[in-house]
């Protein structure tokens, strides 16, 4: 009983549950965007498989771990044009486009990961990572050191970009036509707000910040790609959004609750403590349906999203 | 007129985005219209055989014998390469002069099993056909349509029901139990663990015969294992491992996991063992040794009854038991030590109960229940 109150707020634990919940808050918070200007981009899995791979090749194949970053941020932002084109443009319904986007990113990169790599019988590939970036005196700081200020520069991206967010889609001018378009886009177009152009911009947007969380994958933890790499996490993303109710200070800490229940049952394995983790697993996805059911009435969705935008029509 | 243009353009890229989402994973190399959108599969890395000698006559043997390999999940999990290594070194033994040549497909998943396995039958180019997962379901759905193939399936989680499907399973725990030894030697904490993929029979055997080997050595050694429920999720295999490292265990045996190894290369003198292939190029820094299972003797069994049945016209009639190999008989091994972490004494104790294991004197119960 003792190891499973301590399990709650060891260190390891809370440490553990930062790094797993990384790819996740990046990947939220770029659909959160997406999905503010009325896309929805259920195309985040396969968003996050290209850019590990992009990521993963171009650090194995150039010996640099920024330039597969970057990489691996551009393979993103090249899907979610693709996306855009598809939804935004062409106007094809949002559902399938997403769906579809997973099917055609996760089978590209496996073809082209295969291209790169063939496999005759001998070990994996795998590429450098990144080290954990302890802040200086910070990091000193007994717990919340360790907890906190030993993680990997891309974690401390993620939870400073934030508040950076907040600001610039709460107090500026271009986040007010941002969120304008996902709710009224037709009152948007009428006040000469490009309404097809802001949708790319957040596409662009979502599709950087699922490329920073495919890199964080391949790159900052393991050094391996893998068809599955992704591993739900799209989907994850996807749910702690509605479970943020798309705010981004509900989606931070959804995130990191989510990562918590992660490293907590494995925690509770590691100190054999028999527990169905199976159910803490699950657990992430029954709060989020809890969460719909609560938010209902005080929903903070996009009252346009998606819905395509045609001018002219009501 | 631009405009349609534009959409015409955008709908014909639409199109194909749903036809490569289509195609990812068949079979047939030649149904696929575009480079991009061809299957996942490569060739065996021997030249495939041109067909320029006409089929021999019925009273003459043959000469070529050709295998097609389906795999569920990619080629480079060790599951998979295990199997290739062993279709490497029987091709080059060339049982009965035969020109053995083998093509596999990968990341096929069990929904499309028996889709794949008819259309990969169909083309009438494989004398054998090895799903190297829990496939014999789809087997037996469709092999009565082919009686001349020989199929095969491996892996815990099959049903073998005779005739032309044979079952191959691996027993790695032998292998496992020496790996133990040597982690039972080296742990300086008294805590052992494994970061195992799921609470499944041909993953819970080799953990069991892991602590066992501990505990020859070590008998108040403290094992624990955490499942992660998923075969590939480095990500989620690293976090396993850095738990079980903040409860004090100091080796791991990754159990059909990958990305243990990453834990260990970020704590202090924390040692992982790979598993079912060598695995020791992937982190050198921290990888001690790996489970080794070896397909060699069990594919020789598929081509001894391929033989038999195609000279001398024996019908198929595969064991419904699993067609499996302990440890002195080839089925399984352990990789060679890493010497620069592992003490000489320490390799030697486990070459000396490996001995014991290939001549008999050391038996190690095979227990693929639950982990103790």
């Amino acid at each position: 009983m003792s190891d499973v109150l301590e399990a709650l707020i060891n260190v390891g634990v809370l440490a553990s549950a930062i790094r797993i919940a990384t790819p996740l808050l990046l990947a939220a918070l770029g659909e959160m965007v997406t999905e503010r200007a009325g896309i929805l981009n259920l195309g985040l899995e396969g968003t996050i498989t290209v850019s590990a791979f992009g990521s993963f090749v171009v650090a194995d194949k150039a010996d640099s771990l920024w330039l597969g970053v970057l990489s691996g941020v551009g393979a993103g932002i090249l899907l979610s044009l693709l996306m855009a084109v598809l939804v935004s443009s062409i106007k094809v319904e949002q559902v399938v486009a997403g769906l579809a986007l997973n099917l055609f990113g996760i089978g590209m990169a496996f073809y082209l990961f295969r291209a790169v790599y063939p496999q005759t019988g001998g070990e994996m590939p795998r590429s450098d990572t990144f080290d954990f970036a302890e802040i200086p005196l910070l990091s000193d700081i007994p717990g919340v050191g360790e907890v906190v200020f030993s993680q990997h520069w891309l974690t401390y991206a993620a939870i400073l970009a934030c508040p950076a967010l907040w600001y610039g889609l709460n107090r500026t001018q271009f986040g007010l036509e941002l969120r304008s378009v996902g709710n009224n886009p037709a009152a948007c177009d009428m006040r000469g707000i490009n309404v097809t152009g802001m949708q790319y911009l957040a596409l662009v947007f979502g599709g950087l910040m699922a490329g920073l969380a495919g890199a964080f994958l391949s790159v900052f933890l393991s050094g391996l790609f893998f068809v599955d790499v992704a591993a739900g996490r799209g989907w994850i993303a996807l749910a702690i959004v509605i479970f943020g109710n798309w705010r981004i200070g509900r989606i931070l800490a959804g995130s990191l609750f989510f990562g918590y229940l992660d490293a907590y049952q494995l925690s509770l394995q590691a100190r054999g403590v028999d527990v169905p983790h199976q159910l803490l697993l699950a657990l992430p996805f029954a709060l989020t349906i809890a969460a719909l059911v609560v938010n209902r009435r005080r929903s903070h969705e996009p009252l346009h999203l998606g819905v395509p935008y045609f001018r002219g029509e009501r | 007129m631009m405009r349609l243009t534009i959409r015409l353009l955008a709908a014909v890229l639409a199109f194909s985005t749903v036809l490569v989402a289509c195609g990812d994973d068949e079979p047939e190399p030649a149904a696929a219209p575009e480079p991009a959108e061809a299957p996942a599969t490569t060739a065996a890395p021997e030249p495939a055989p041109a067909e320029e000698a006409p089929e021999p006559a019925a009273s003459e043997d043959p000469t070529s014998l050709h295998i097609a390999v389906i795999f569920g999940n990619t080629a480079d999990d060790t599951w998979s390469t295990s199997m290739l290594g062993a279709l490497n070194r029987v091709t080059a033994e060339a049982p009965y002069d035969l020109d053995i040549t083998y093509e596999y497909f990968e990341n096929i998943s069990y929904a499309d099993g028996e889709r794949v396995l008819r259309q990969t039958a169909e083309t009438g180019e494989f004398d054998m056909i090895i799903a190297h997962s829990t496939y014999s379901d789809s087997i037996y759905a469709i092999r009565d349509d082919f009686p001349e193939i020989l199929w095969s399936f491996t892996g815990s989680g099959n049903e073998g029901r005779g005739g032309n499907g044979y079952w191959l399973d691996v027993l790695p725990h032998e292998a496992a139990y020496l790996a133990g030894i040597a982690a039972g030697h080296l742990s300086e904490t008294g805590m052992i663990g494994s970061v195992a993929a799921f609470p499944f029979p041909n993953v819970n055997g080799p953990v069991n015969g892991f602590f066992a080997g501990a505990r020859s050595v070590n008998p108040d050694i403290e094992t624990r294992v955490t499942y992660i429920e998923s075969w590939f999720d480095p990500a989620a295999a690293q976090e396993a491992g850095a738990a079980l490292i903040e409860e004090g265990a100091d080796s791991l045996y990754a159990a059909s996991t990958f990305g243990t190894f990453q834990a260990a290369l970020e704590a202090d003198r924390v040692f992982t063992i790979g598993d079912l292939d060598d695995q020791e190029a992937l982190a050198p820094e921290v990888v001690i040794t790996s489970v080794m299972i070896l397909w060699d003797p069990g594919l020789k069994v598929l081509i001894d009854e391929w033989w038999a049945h195609e000279t001398a016209g024996e019908a198929y009639d595969a064991p419904t038991e699993r067609i499996q190999f302990y440890m002195s008989e080839g089925g399984a091994d352990i990789a060679p030590m890493n010497e620069a972490l592992v003490p000489a004494e320490v390799i030697a104790e486990v070459n000396a109960a490996r001995d014991q294991i290939l001549n008999g004197e050391l038996v190690v119960e095979f227990n693929p229940g639950d982990v103790n």
